[in-house]
């Protein structure tokens, strides 16, 4: 079931399609300024900078304890800075003949929408969608009403309207459904889904995740080691199932171990260790930066390469484990 | 073999406790004596038979399931059959065709079954009651009514959106005050200047107790798990200390009584309540039904996926988008506007003082949401019945000391037995997962309940005519 996940194209949202824009550096999505994070006496972001072209993936890697789910957790309101700011242009309001979405876009201008300060919910509804290191899905619900939840914070109809089925409401929740539906499809989880998220496979789950993700219509969407725990199959499909996101006008913000898929993906990437940007640049240029051979690398190329990836599955493994253990 | 022997465990074990329970009790100075009565010689024969029945029930269980499940089978290739050759009329709603309708059919059959279930259900409750005695009635209004309405109200908070709540009871309380607040001006010491029908108290009590909810939620609602139930404990406690020391605006622990039963009077219609338990069972079986209704709309929609998104992680829920603090505001809100509705029912039909809702209260409410099966509206209220209908039995053969022990002892046999509760929801009900369904008929299941009603209308007219033939 791992094999031939062809993806489709990428549903359009609820309402309307997204414009497609062309990716650039000078169009930016995201630009991140010195954010800086403590715990107590911790560091664990010390000003960091990024800047995402708009409709381009960007790679955030690093050895573990490195800040990477941490920054992705100032950019989603988990968490919030000490200092720096993080602003965000989405694509056009996410769904534009929607007036939920549209009023949470409100004064979206040339700066953009500030991210720190926003509760996590509120990210979700400006255009930033994200996945887990440890993947978190609904795991009761079933596949398809884990993305419904996700189609769902564009629809129109409130707690109070939505009791009444009036023939609108009723028109909405077809569209929602059908729009999940499209979703799973895109994701290759088309078979799954009645099926409770907690009896996937864990691929599946990941993939689960990305297709809720997707659901909130989201301009930017950040994942977390996706191919945590991927076999070598998973993970080819993992980057066509990126490039079709991506193809959808979607920018991907990527933290990952493994180097070849990032490479297969991003163009550009950033590297970070002790909570520091040490390197930013092309896949060729980051292999042969001195600092990050030395800080994330180790001493040879090849052999390193290959340990990252030992180190992430086995991770994953251990991960599974406890999951299992806790039920 | 071992499912045997524990079967009969099973079985010896009930039809022990059965005995006892109706058996005669002992006192202090012979404690076992009860027991030692209960299983003397001819009585012991009688409960030893019962289980030895129950036991050859509980061993032919399986294969009674099995034989009404190809039962159920064919009749639905019977009532497929027609229905498939109708499909190509165009009669159905085009969504469909003839690959569609059989798994359709099936679905559609056990949703048709679901309603008349209830139906059933709706008409025994209604027909029954008149022919039980008056303590019957009573009980069926003071202690299961009542309580089924608070548990479908506290299955919001804790069954959909996962909330422990223990000082539930206190928005009971603060929809029966309200109500003596509004309606009489000598059972409290302080009331409202002019006073109301306890009609009008209703929606009043409801949006009282709504925000009760919101002003108690607000600030605690960022607390998780263990901590939330803490706090809302102390809110139960705050709120019955308050009724109990405040002499001067709640008369204290003398209770409230002596409010205007509910009556009607508009011009050609003239009713009163009274203090006849009948009528008032009836509109707790309206008042019931409209919750469970709403609520059923609710659980399907939007609002209920994110309640149990919530439930289920909410950091991811609040990732995915769920404004997580809004939708548990409105949980806590609903739940204590369903429980105002039923302090206004309480405070009309009888006497009632601080005491009534003291933690004991708040703890049986959530017994009940648990023991019936936490987010099934049908499970809930059948827990009230069960489980208060247990202590109604026991009135007369149990004195009242004991009586906690027999309502332990079903709980726990409930949870080591049934653990996901009474009726569980259908969410957590195992379900058959085909390998590949086809999606037109997914989409026609979950989303278009009445569209699919009215198809499920058509294959019954289809199909009668064909099973009768």
């Amino acid at each position: 079931m791992s094999g031939a996940t062809v993806p489709r194209p990428l549903p359009a949202p609820i309402s309307r399609t997204i414009p497609q824009p062309r990716p650039s550096v000078a169009d930016p999505i995201l630009d991140v300024r010195d954010v800086t994070l403590r715990f107590g006496g911790l560091t664990s972001l010390d000003g960091v900078s990024l800047r995402q072209g708009r409709g381009s993936v960007l790679a955030v890697i690093g050895p573990n304890g490195a800040g990477k789910t941490s920054l992705f957790n100032c950019l989603t309101g988990a968490y919030r800075p000490q200092q720096g700011s993080a602003r965000f242009w989405p694509t056009a309001p996410a769904t534009s003949a929607n007036p939920a979405g549209a009023s949470a876009l409100e004064g979206v201008g040339e700066g953009g929408v500030e991210l720190v300060g926003r509760s996590p919910h509120r990210v979700a509804r400006v255009g930033i969608a994200r996945t887990f290191q440890n993947i978190r899905l609904f795991p009761e619900m079933s596949a398809v009403e884990n993305v419904q939840v996700g189609v769902e914070v564009r629809a129109r109809a409130g707690a109070l309207r939505g009791l009444v089925p009036t023939r609108a409401v009723r028109r909405e929740e077809r569209e929602i459904l059908e729009r999940s539906h499209l979703l799973l499809d895109f994701v290759g989880l088309r078979h799954r889904v009645r099926w409770p998220a907690g009896s996937l496979a864990y691929g599946e789950q990941r993939r689960l995740e990305i297709a809720r993700a997707l659901g909130t219509s989201p301009s930017l969407l950040l994942l977390d080691e996706p191919a945590a725990g991927a076999t070598a199959s998973e993970r080819r499909d993992l980057v066509a199932l990126i490039r079709a996101i991506v193809d959808q006008g979607v920018s991907v913000l990527l933290i990952e171990h493994d180097i070849r898929l990032v490479a297969a993906v991003a163009r550009s990437i950033v590297v970070l260790n002790f909570g520091r940007v040490i390197a930013t640049g092309s896949p060729e240029q980051i292999r042969s930066d001195p600092a990050v051979v030395e800080a994330y690398l180790g001493d040879s190329d090849g052999r390193a390469d290959d340990r990252a990836g030992d180190r992430t599955a086995g991770q994953a493994g251990d991960r599974a484990d406890g999951r299992e253990g806790r039920r | 073999m071992s499912g045997r022997l524990r079967s009969l465990r099973t079985a010896g074990l009930l039809a022990a406790l059965a005995a006892v329970m109706t058996g005669p009790t002992g006192d202090a100075d012979h404690p076992l004596a009860g027991i030692r009565g209960s299983l003397a010689f001819p009585r012991v024969l009688f409960f030893a038979a019962a289980a030895l029945v129950l036991w050859a029930a509980l061993l032919g269980r399986d294969r009674l399931r099995a034989q009404a499940r190809t039962l159920r089978g064919t009749a639905l290739g019977r009532l497929a059959g027609p229905a498939g050759a109708g499909a190509g009329n165009g009669n159905g709603n085009g969504n469909g065709a003839g690959a569609a309708t059989r798994p359709g059919a099936t679905w559609l059959s056990g949703r048709r079954g679901a309603v008349l279930g209830h139906a059933a259900l709706l008409a025994v409750a209604l027909a029954v009651p008149p022919v039980l005695p008056t303590a019957a009635q009573q009980a069926l209004v003071s202690e299961i009514g009542i309580y089924a309405l608070l548990a479908l109200g506290l299955n919001v908070v804790v069954g959909y959106a996962g909330l422990l709540d223990l000082g539930y009871i206190a928005f009971f309380a603060i929809g029966a005050y309200t109500t003596a607040y509004l309606t009489s001006a000598d059972a409290m010491p302080w009331h409202a200047p002019w006073q109301l029908n306890p009609f009008f108290v209703l929606p009043i009590a409801l949006l009282v107790a709504a925000v009760a909810g919101v002003v108690l939620g607000g600030p605690t609602l960022r607390l998780r798990g263990d901590y939330l139930a803490i706090v809302t404990l102390g809110f139960g406690e705050i709120v019955q200390l308050l009724a109990n020391n405040a002499d001067g605006v709640t008369g204290g622990p003398r209770g409230v009584f002596g409010l205007p039963p509910l009556s009607v009077e508009l011009p050609g219609v003239r009713y009163s309540w009274g203090l006849d338990p009948l009528p008032y069972y009836y509109l707790l079986i309206a008042l019931i039904v409209l919750v469970m209704v709403v609520f059923g709309r609710w659980e399907r929609s939007r609002t209920g996926r994110a309640w149990t998104a919530i439930r289920q992680d909410e950091v991811a829920a609040e990732a995915t988008g769920v404004a997580t603090m809004r939708m548990k505001l409105l949980a806590f809100a609903v739940g204590a506007s369903v429980s105002g509705f039923a302090g206004v029912v309480v405070a009309t039909k009888q006497f009632f003082n601080p005491q009534s809702f003291g933690l004991q209260a708040s703890l049986l409410v959530l017994t009940i949401v648990i023991f019936g099966g936490m987010g099934s509206r049908l499970g809930v209220v059948l827990g009230a019945l069960v489980l208060q209908g247990t202590a109604f039995l026991l009135r007369d053969t149990v004195p009242p000391a004991d009586r906690f022990i027999y309502f332990g002892a079903v709980v726990v046999l409930m949870m080591i037995f049934r653990p996901e509760g009474l009726l569980p929801p259908r969410a957590h009900r195992p379900r058959g997962s085909g390998p590949s369904r086809d999606r037109s008929v997914e989409s026609v299941e979950s989303v278009d309940s009445d569209g699919a009603a009215g198809t499920s209308r058509g294959v019954a007219d289809q199909a009668s005519p064909g099973v009768v033939s």
